[in-house]
């Protein structure tokens, strides 16, 4: 029963000039995805700091997803290739710790993706929600 | 008294008379028998205090970014994975070359309780680089099982390589069992000799990450991927972090882990030893991408 009422929190970080304008497509084309996910805008993928992602994670978040400018496309020209190297170190982090490194989510989603914004929202939602709630790395000062 | 000793005291006390150096950070000999503690020679005749033998462990360049060595010029005792830590410091513009004076050691292996430290056993530079210091002292008495070649890499890891064969639960139990000791003390981020941001981001109060809370298995968990991740590429292995804990927690898994991660996909580098910059301060078009093949939709 808790399964099916279980609606799990995403916290997503959008680059400002890629990812944030495919949300805000997928918005003003009126395409529905689940309201699960919770949209911060950075300036670029590579803001996104190791600390922030378990932040969230300790915050309540389920899941969290980083979405960037596709390989070569970054305003910044270099940001997402950072963003690749130091999360991939961080997922592998992760699973070492025995975290659930499946809960942080990179894609590469450009300005006029809203289809692909929205799938990936859609598959993530359905995947952490087969996965339950997150209780490996609540901070309890967060707690309600 | 041990040749590198004899040769150390010479050294120092020569430069302390010259007055081309203001002081001389070295190892003297602690209050217990085996234990050796950094100190500070002013004057040339205590320079018969300085030795250097297997306790030397605690990692010296890192007090060199300290407020009251500024405007010194200073002489250092360095063994090969403190000169690492000076070098990266050096090309990294923390320090200047120029101000300090190098006494490399070649280093006998350090102790690890009774045994030798299994960093030592792996370590392949023992002996700072003759180029990289302005007096090299060597002849130190070096044991049996630091002789030859040594142990392979990949032994170092093995470890890591128990753990990995673990499945996700068990790794989170071992990893739940061994921080929730953690007291953080911070004492692994002091002694950690390539750790050394102005204002390290566990001492802010704001954003306020962490706090002083005792028994919180998230905050451990949060500092200890932080600290690893903070000197990941810069690791120089030289194991003062599981050394220097009070509660014996394995916190060099967590580095070793990185450190293979990036040797595996980026190629092998060396901190201190290879150019900078290392691996996580650039990033290119070539690596490999792991978060999506199927490229634009």
């Amino acid at each position: 029963m808790m399964q099916d009422t279980f609606e799990p929190k995403i916290i997503a970080f959008c680059c400002n000039w890629c990812s944030y304008a495919g949300a805000d497509l997928a918005g003003t084309g009126r395409l529905k995805y689940p309201e699960n996910i919770r949209i911060i805008r950075v300036p670029c993928s590579s803001r996104v700091d190791s600390a922030l992602v378990l932040r969230a994670f300790q915050n309540g978040a389920d899941g969290v997803m980083i979405a960037g400018c596709h390989p070569g496309d970054c305003h910044y020209d270099t940001g997402n290739y950072h963003t690749r190297k130091r999360m991939m170190l961080l997922k592998s982090l992760m699973e070492f710790m025995g975290l659930d490194e499946e809960r942080l989510l990179v894609k590469w989603i450009s300005g006029n993706e809203a289809d692909r914004f929205k799938d990936t929202v859609e598959s993530f939602t359905s995947k952490l929600k087969k996965m339950g709630a997150s209780g490996k790395v609540r901070d309890l000062r967060c707690a309600k | 008294m041990c040749k590198i000793t004899e040769e150390l005291q010479q050294i120092a006390a020569e430069l302390l008379k010259e007055g081309k150096v203001d002081l001389v950070l070295g190892y003297t000999k602690g209050e217990q028998e085996e234990q050796s503690v950094p100190c500070i020679v002013t004057q040339p005749e205590d320079a018969s205090k300085l030795i250097f033998d297997e306790y030397s462990e605690k990692a010296l360049s890192k007090y060199l970014l300290e407020e009251s060595f500024q405007d010194k010029k200073v002489a250092i005792v360095l063994k090969g994975c403190d000169q690492r830590a000076f070098k990266l410091m050096q090309d990294e513009s923390r320090l200047g070359r120029e101000d300090v004076y190098l006494i490399g050691v070649e280093c006998p292996g350090m102790k690890w309780g009774e045994d030798l430290s299994p960093f030592c056993l792996h370590c392949d530079y023992r002996t700072p680089a003759k180029e990289d210091v302005d007096s090299l002292l060597t002849g130190a008495d070096i044991p049996e099982a630091m002789q030859g070649e040594p142990l392979d890499h990949e032994d170092s890891f093995t470890d890591i390589n128990r753990l990995e064969k673990m499945s996700k639960e068990e790794r989170f139990e071992f990893w739940k069992r061994q921080l929730n000791r953690c007291k953080r003390c911070y004492t692994c981020r002091n002694a950690c000799p390539v750790c050394t941001c102005r204002v390290c981001v566990f001492d802010r109060e704001n954003p306020d990450y962490i706090d002083r809370a005792k028994d919180q298995m998230a905050q451990h968990q949060f500092y200890h991927v932080i600290r690893a991740f903070h000197v990941s590429d810069r690791c120089v292995s030289c194991g003062e972090c599981a050394r220097v804990c009070p509660e014996g927690i394995p916190l060099h898994l967590l580095n070793q882990k990185l450190l293979r991660e990036l040797d595996k996909f980026y190629g092998e580098y060396q901190a201190g030893i290879d150019e900078v910059p290392t691996p996580l301060s650039h990033a290119n078009a070539d690596e490999p991408d792991f978060f999506g093949k199927e490229g634009k939709a």
